[in-house]
């Protein structure tokens, strides 16, 4: 049967179609909670440690071995502790749910995966999902935000739960345990590392090798875990078809901001301040030193963690046993809701980790496709008035990007933009914005950005009004730190020697 | 002028840049030290980028490879490429000409290596210069500038098809030299060569001002010996092309009286070259003696002379009355401070800045508490008696008639630098370049575009309270702003979140911050406009 892909064009008529449809399902973003149920999970993750560490104690291996394993599981263990613990960690709310149920219905329709596995999901951009190998499937956010249908999330987990079953993680633990505690291979090691000459050619020979086929079992795990996750995928009822864009997807990802048209100008109502046009148009892509050539990497595809996306296709298509898969895909309304909430998380952590670059960029993005919602409007309006802040006390540096060749144009001019905005413009864009916000909507980054409009302007009185009010609720959340900043300039200000 | 100072050494470094986001961040760095192996990279004036010159392994008992690392403006890694030299090689200087990087290495056993690559890292030429043939006072600057925090300055690009060079030439001993201006091409092929002649019984000296596709400008002093500081100055012209001699222009004598050469601007457009510097009486010394003013002499590309304008201190510049100074500068206003000039600015409509820092001699009181204190103890203390008092800047500006049109004192807080013991002797004039040369003045660097006729003068001010009875910022830079023609002055106090940081120039509007958390073993890098 020869069927051919609908490539990206659906996926672009889709989404415009998609975004066209702003209904009161995508109003009113407000980001998940960050608490409850982490208990449950640490347990569960101390569980599997325990289990590991009683495991270890009957298995055939070294004092040395057993020392070092027991290092690494203490090491994975910290690892799952640290990202369960964090905000980052998204673990109820609406976005939670929809992707929990996709969850539990992989596992319930296939009772050979551990039934005892949880979802977490992750305030990460990057497009990935990752387990470490207990049971617990992370989603980064970045991932959510990328696709366009619940099929594609689905193969998605069945692939990690597959990582799981298979125990890959474990493997590679047991991997770099032999590897450290190889007798030989550290003799020689430090046999180099004393001589006198060429340590760094001589340990690259010595270590290559173990590397490429470390890469090369990488590769394969990968394979097997996209041909059983492909398995548990149809078990669970889910068509193959309408998640074979999947690696096109993930190949594009590869760009951390997606490229599309932003009219960043009317967005931000730039037009009624004059002059920043003019300055913007002195904007140029190139590097100040102009291009390079840079050499293709040889070794790329030996150090690749990752199949080719193309190959993993063909892999799929083979197992399917189909050439090509030629269908349109429809439009998965349910997702919709998700990929809104999904692009508010985006915004969300951009915000909380002070990256105004990122942060005005999903904000727009989400504004432009979602043009009723409050949320990317005072998210805006609270990151322009916090830059007003920051371009005086000159640490904007600190929170805005600078241009990179490697980016997409649209994020680039952006940068461009926010750099050569004065503290002025700055604000007079941020009370724009907010002062399209009625005063029935309120959220943390509105006070946030009130916060600030009453500092830059001098009102003390007003500002700590506000900043007490507000103090209870920002100070266990990352915006904590905008408070600080402010709180650091008011004590210079009003020439109060912080008592340390 | 103080000159730009180095970017970090990535000695000790064992990872590559890695870009979070916002800021760069270079992470595992163990030390932090600063060296020569790294530094701008320079086109007309402006700073387009950045290198790192640093090791990776020992190959044999001879040969080490190195990596260079070449950064755009914005600190974005363009390009890397290993290079194979023989071990204990310093890169001194890395000139970019648009095509192809110029890069000179030193080697104390064999000499020096100049090497260009293009943009792909490949090798486009290369010259040797054995040790034997470098003669004492080319070694004595090598190993100065290795351990010197500024940047040479003996390469400059001719257009994008070559480079020229200054060099001491060898001499029958140390205390004679002469030198030499080579130009290459792109494959480090000699061009031409120009140098004084090696016959001569005076002792002639080079620095490279200006060099474009047509002419190259450089300042030669000339003097009887090398203990002397009485020396003549000349403005040398030789053809780009060529290397023919255009003219030397005498810059007086003893007789006439002596001028300084501060900057030299050619004008292609114009068909003329300006100099510009200060003049002295009859009998004066250029490092002895206090100028008597200011001269803007315009001469044609043939050298020939066009005008010659001269502005009296006394007379013509203290005519123009400074009322808005604060009450500490009215006092000192009658005390004779002497001005080092730092740069001169030329905006696209011929109007001129030259940019200048008040000092003096005076008694020091902490050098002389410092000697009572170590005679009574029994011994001696190396601080001299004396001190040099750095004041406020200062701005003259002139017309494109090259009419003087103004003298701006712009008030920061005074700073003193002591001297070491006998420099008290040393006359005022002399120190001010001494000073300079310890990078005791707070001027800090002039960030230029040209093309946007966009230029921001940077000092420290010691000052560091944005009003009075405020606390302090970590650092208060002073900005002389000077936009399509218009000049604005302004504070500008920059505060960091660790304890060891460094300011240092950017690409044109912005200064560089850097911070090194110890802790974290971690260098954030980010840029700041100097003002908006």
């Amino acid at each position: 049967m020869k069927i051919s892909f609908l490539l990206s064009i659906i996926l672009l008529c889709s989404l415009s179609v998609i975004y066209g449809q702003a209904n009161v399902d995508t109003l009113g973003f407000e980001p998940a909670p960050n608490t409850a149920e982490k208990e449950a999970l640490l347990d569960l993750l101390q569980k599997e440690y325990n289990k590991q560490l009683d495991l270890l104690a009957d298995e055939e291996v070294t004092s040395q071995q057993r020392s070092v394993l027991r290092k690494a599981y203490s090491e994975r263990y910290s690892a799952g502790k640290s990202l369960i613990k964090s905000d980052k960690a998204i673990l109820s709310g609406p976005l939670y749910d929809s992707v929990n149920i996709i969850f539990t219905t992989i596992l319930n329709a296939n009772p050979e995966l551990d039934q005892s596995s949880k979802l977490v999901l992750f305030r990460h951009r990057v497009f990935n999902a990752f387990t470490l190998g207990d049971n617990i499937i992370f989603v980064n956010i970045g991932l959510l935000a990328r696709l366009s249908n619940r099929e594609q999330l689905a193969l998605v987990i069945a692939h990690e739960l597959s990582h799981n079953l298979r125990k890959h993680s474990q493997y590679k633990i047991l991997t770099n345990v032999l590897r450290q505690t190889d007798e030989q291979l550290n003799d020689e090691i430090n046999r180099i590392q004393r001589q006198e000459y060429g340590q760094v050619t001589a340990l690259n020979e010595l270590l290559l090798p173990s590397i490429y086929a470390e890469r090369e079992q990488s590769r394969q795990h990968e394979f097997e875990a996209d041909s059983l996750g492909l398995v548990y995928y149809r078990e669970a009822g889910y068509s193959p078809v309408l998640a074979f864009n999947l690696f096109e997807i993930m190949q594009a990802a590869d760009h951390l901001y997606e490229t599309e048209l932003l009219p960043v100008f009317s967005l931000l109502k730039i037009d009624s301040l004059g002059g920043i046009a003019q300055r913007h148009k002195r904007y140029s892509p190139v590097s100040s030193l102009g291009t390079f050539a840079n050499e293709e990497d040889e070794y790329e595809p030996y150090l690749r963690s990752h199949p080719y996306e193309a190959e993993r296709t063909n892999a799929l298509l083979r197992q399917l046993g189909v050439d090509e898969i030629d269908t349109l895909v429809p439009i998965d309304t349910a997702y919709l809701r998700m990929r809104y909430l999904a692009d508010g998380e985006m915004v969300h952590s951009s915000v909380a980790d002070g990256n105004f670059s990122e942060g005005i960029y999903f904000a727009l993005r989400m504004q432009q496709h979602y043009p009723q919602d409050l949320y990317p409007k005072s998210a805006l309006a609270c990151m322009f008035n916090l830059l007003s802040f920051y371009k005086t006390t000159r640490t904007a540096g600190k929170h805005i990007e600078l241009q990179n060749p490697k980016n997409d144009e649209a994020a680039d001019r952006l940068n461009y933009l926010l750099q050569l905005l004065n503290p002025q413009e700055s604000q007079q864009i941020g009370q724009t914005l907010r002062n399209e916000i009625p005063p029935a909507y309120q959220n943390i980054l509105i006070e946030l950005s009130d916060l600030t409009t009453a500092f830059i302007a001098k009102d003390f009185d007003s500002y700590l009004l506000r900043r007490d009010a507000l103090l209870p609720q920002v100070l266990k959340t990352p915006f904590a730190a905008y408070l600080e900043d402010l709180q650091e300039k008011y004590y210079q200000q009003k020439h109060i020697i912080k008592n340390k | 002028m103080r000159k730009i100072k180095s970017v970090l050494t990535l000695a000790s470094l064992l990872l590559a840049f890695t870009f979070h986001a916002q800021q760069h961040s270079v992470s595992n760095v163990l030390n932090l030290k600063s060296a020569k192996q790294s530094g701008t990279i320079i086109e007309d004036s402006k700073i387009v980028g950045y290198y790192i010159f640093y090791f990776k392994e020992k190959q044999d008992k001879k040969i080490s490879t190195y990596e260079i690392e070449v950064f755009d403006d914005n600190y974005n890694s363009l390009k890397s490429f290993e290079v194979t030299r023989p071990k204990n090689t310093y890169m001194l200087e890395m000139v970019f000409n648009g095509e192809v990087f110029m890069l000179h290495f030193y080697d104390a056993k064999t000499g020096y290596e100049f090497v260009t690559y293009d943009r792909d890292g490949e090798v486009a030429g290369s010259k040797k210069i054995p040790k034997e043939e470098l003669g004492y006072w080319e070694l004595n600057r090598a190993m100065t500038n290795i351990q010197s925090a500024t940047e040479n300055t003996t390469i400059f690009p001719t257009g994008t098809t070559g480079f020229v060079r200054q060099t001491f030439t060898k001499g029958e001993n140390r205390r004679k030299y002469g030198y030499e201006i080579v130009a290459y091409n792109n494959s480090m092929e000699e061009l031409w060569s120009y140098g004084s002649d090696p016959n001569s019984e005076i002792i002639e000296g080079a620095d490279l001002n200006d060099a474009t596709t047509k002419v190259i400008a450089a300042t030669v002093t000339k003097k009887k010996n090398i203990s002397t500081k009485k020396m003549d100055t000349y403005c040398l012209l030789l053809d780009a092309s060529t290397g023919e001699l255009i003219k030397e222009i005498s810059m007086g004598g003893e007789d006439e009286g002596k001028k300084s050469l501060l900057k030299t601007f050619v004008d292609e457009t114009k068909g003329s070259i300006l100099l510009i510097g200060e003049y002295y009486k009859p009998g004066d010394d250029i490092l002895k003696d206090k100028s008597q003013g200011m001269f803007l002499d315009e001469v044609s590309m043939t050298g020939s002379a066009v005008s010659n304008t001269e502005y009296k201190w006394k007379g013509d510049v203290d005519q123009f009355k400074q009322e808005n100074i604060s009450a500490e500068d009215k006092k000192e206003a009658d005390k004779q401070f002497y001005l080092f000039f730092h740069d001169v600015i030329r905006t696209s409509d011929g109007r001129l800045y030259l940019v200048a820092e008040q000092y003096r001699k005076q008694l020091s009181a902490g050098g002389t508490a410092m000697n009572v204190l170590a005679a009574a103890a029994g011994g001696s203390s190396d601080a001299s008696n004396f001190e040099i008092l750095v004041g406020n800047m200062v701005v003259i500006e002139f017309d494109a008639t090259n009419k003087m049109t103004g003298y701006d004192l712009i008030s920061k807080r005074k700073t003193s630098v002591l001297l070491p013991a006998g420099a008290g002797f040393w006359n005022t004039a002399f120190l001010g370049y001494y000073i300079n040369s310890m990078g005791s003045f707070d001027y800090a660097f002039t960030s230029s575009d040209k093309k946007s006729d966009r230029y921001s003068v940077v000092y420290i001010d010691a000052n560091r309270k944005e009003e009075k009875g405020a606390t302090k910022s970590d650092l208060m830079v002073g900005v002389i702003q000077i936009d399509g023609g218009e000049r604005t002055n302004s504070r500008v106090p920059i505060n960091m979140e660790s304890k060891f940081w460094w300011i240092q120039a950017a690409k044109p509007g912005y200064i560089s911050v850097g911070e090194y958390f110890r802790k974290e073993k971690r260098v954030d890098l980010r840029l700041e406009p100097i003002a908006y």
